[in-house]
């Protein structure tokens, strides 16, 4: 058969959509960490190491990809709303609470075993050695999150 | 059929565990290549290995579900046969019933099978951020098994997610099947010279299949190239005269090119060849768009109403339904269109044979059409209150059509509220609903976007999709750039 799939009242030609699949970001902390959900607002100021530590004291890291990939393109947009020159500059002045992870794999492992750590991950990437963080009530994937684009 | 070099390939790819399952402790460090499986009955084995390979190569839901249903008629606790009948059954009583029963036959298997049926329960039940990380978690543990790479693509691709599947489809090249997929994918990303190779090697990796043409065909029509679709789609005919889909795609690119009357004599012709009711009754349904092509909407209610009757006489609720929201959607007067439009809810409510995970994504396509309708006839209120039961919906049912319905409904809602920078986020979302696209492409002229303008426009132009809503949006659309571009000359 060819890639036709019926679905519901109306034929899904799968796979002729007519340009690149949308990207979306999930915020992942360590499996111990028990936030499970955090404001955008909450989320910009953890990320700008405006917001140094969590609830119980223990110290944030945040571990993002290099600001120039395309990943990080959504969180510029949505989150820091700066130029990816100006995250390397908050980086470079916030060395050890901001570390730049070389590939998202390299993401995950200093996120699940670093207590306090955050990062933010190609939502297709994620395992269950992290936990996803709703952000304003939503997980990625679903209707209306904030961490999506081309 | 099977190829015996499929059937050889399976038997070296997958590492078969009889009777003992790995324990669990040593999901870390697997003892073997690829993802074992456990059976007590070597025949149950052979038999769920010929199921996979079929499906690999041809994507024949029923033919191998069968198979599979066979191989757990040999041994009943076979967890991963009825895994992977959970996992690719369209039937919603054949996956609860097969999920199940794989559910409670994992616990005495091994970690990585025990993996593969979370990865197929979180998926069925819309938890896919779970089902993400079984599949990473599985192919970590495995990550030359090809048939683990093979329906990761698989899955992949059933998320929109083509670029992704690519990969994992250039690493299983050695089933037949693979090729095709490519081709799929990379039409997706509008690499057309690959598409075509994959294509290409997929005929000669199956040169007396029917399919590799179809499938060739379906992907020049894509591309516009009208006459190899058609050559394509007779050669498939050809070597199998009742490849119903390839006389389908036949009169579908009729349509596409303009000659109706010929579109319509070739669906009659599919519509005997139809393999079920529904098939016949949807393209029934395909052969009443035709009138809408030629702007002959008496003719096309007529032709609609006609199928609405035959369906309603068959008990096919999803298809009575579908003649009303088309209906709907070239109706002049938008309070006709919205009475069609509650018809097709009310069909929709009152099919008690539809699953409920059907009824809704059935329902989405209907209070999308809504909320267009209320656009058009200025009723922005109502419009707004169609959006929020289709964030109800996409909320409590993840599946995609939902959740695309419910970003073109934002999207025009948004536009029409002048909202143009979140109007074109949501109407991002969905790039092959001609609707969307259009009001995508006027976000961006607002936005002040010449580049992504230019794309939207291209996009929209290229829309070869045999549908209503492109019959609609792009014939007219392609009118008014060409007379665009005749006054810049």
């Amino acid at each position: 058969m060819p890639r036709h799939a019926r679905c519901g009242i109306f034929l899904l030609l799968i796979g002729l959509a007519v340009s690149c699949s949308a990207k979306q970001l999930a915020v992942v902390v360590e499996k111990e960490n028990p936030a499970s959900a955090l404001t955008s607002a909450d989320l910009i100021k953890i990320l700008k190491a405006q917001t140094k530590v969590w609830p119980d004291g223990s110290a944030i890291t945040i571990v993002i990809r290099d600001p120039d990939s395309p990943d990080m393109q959504i969180a510029l947009d949505r989150l820091y709303k700066t130029s990816s020159d100006e995250l390397k500059a908050l980086a470079a002045s916030h060395k050890g609470a901001i570390v730049v992870a070389s590939s998202d794999e390299d993401l995950l492992h200093i996120v699940g075993s670093k207590r306090g750590a955050i990062g933010l991950v190609d939502v297709y990437s994620i395992t269950h050695d992290v936990n996803v963080l709703k952000i304003d009530g939503r997980l990625p994937l679903e209707a209306g999150y904030l961490l999506r684009g081309k | 059929m099977l190829s015996n070099r499929v059937v050889f390939l399976r038997a070296v790819f997958l590492s078969v565990l009889i009777g003992t399952g790995l324990p669990s402790a040593f999901a870390g460090t697997p003892q073997a290549e690829t993802l074992p499986v456990t059976t007590s009955s070597p025949e149950a084995r052979q038999v769920f290995e010929q199921g996979l390979a079929r499906f690999e190569n041809d994507l024949r839901v029923e033919t191998t579900v069968n198979i599979w249903e066979q191989a757990i008629a040999k041994d009943p606790n076979f967890a991963l046969a009825h895994g992977f009948i959970a996992f690719v059954s369209r039937d919603p009583i054949d996956q609860a019933t097969h999920r199940k029963a794989a559910l409670e036959l994992s616990k005495n298997a091994t970690k990585g099978e025990q993996l593969f049926i979370a990865w197929m329960a979180d998926d069925s039940n819309g938890h896919f951020l779970d089902a993400i990380a079984d599949m990473n978690q599985v192919l970590g543990l495995y990550p030359h098994d090809q048939n683990l790479a093979w329906f990761a693509g698989w899955w992949l691709i059933h998320l929109n997610e083509h670029k992704r599947a690519i990969p994992f489809f250039e690493r299983t090249t050695n089933f037949p099947g693979s090729w095709n997929e490519l081709a799929y994918c990379y039409a997706a990303g509008h690499d057309w010279q690959k598409t075509l190779a994959a294509a290409r090697k997929y005929m000669e990796a199956a040169p007396k299949e029917a399919n590799p043409h179809d499938s060739l065909a379906e992907l020049s029509r894509v591309m516009g190239r009208f006459d190899d679709a058609f050559s394509e789609y007779r050669a498939a005919l050809q070597l199998d005269p009742t490849f119903s889909s390839a006389q389908l795609g036949i009169a579908d690119t009729y349509a596409l090119t303009g000659d109706e009357p010929r579109a319509r004599a070739e669906y009659d012709k599919a519509i005997k060849m139809a393999p079920t009711d529904a098939q016949a009754a949807d393209w029934a349904l395909q052969s009443a768009n035709t009138y809408v092509r030629e702007n002959d909407f008496e003719a096309a209610d007529r032709a609609f109403r006609a199928v609405a009757s035959q369906a309603r006489a068959k008990g096919l609720g999803e298809q009575e339904a579908e003649a009303y929201r088309r209906m709907a959607l070239y109706q002049k007067d938008p309070q006709a269109a919205l009475e069609l439009l509650n018809k097709a809810a009310d069909v929709l409510e009152a099919d008690k044979g539809m699953s409920q995970g059907a009824r809704e994504q059935e329902m989405a396509v209907v209070l999308y059409a809504r909320v267009l309708r209320d656009l058009d006839a200025g009723k922005l209120k109502e419009a707004r209150a169609s959006v929020d039961e289709l964030n109800k919906l996409a909320n409590s049912n993840r599946r995609l059509t939902i959740l695309h319905a419910y970003y073109s409904a934002s999207g025009a809602v948004l536009a029409a509220e002048g909202n143009w920078d979140d109007a074109a986020q949501d109407l991002e979302e969905d790039d092959r609903d001609p609707f969307a696209l259009r009001t995508l492409l006027l976000a961006y002229q607002k936005l002040g976007k010449p580049a992504e303008s230019k794309h939207a426009a291209e996009a929209l132009s290229n829309l070869n999709r045999p549908t209503l809503e492109q019959a609609l949006i792009v014939p007219a659309f392609r009118l008014q750039r060409q007379t665009v571009a005749g006054a810049a000359h």
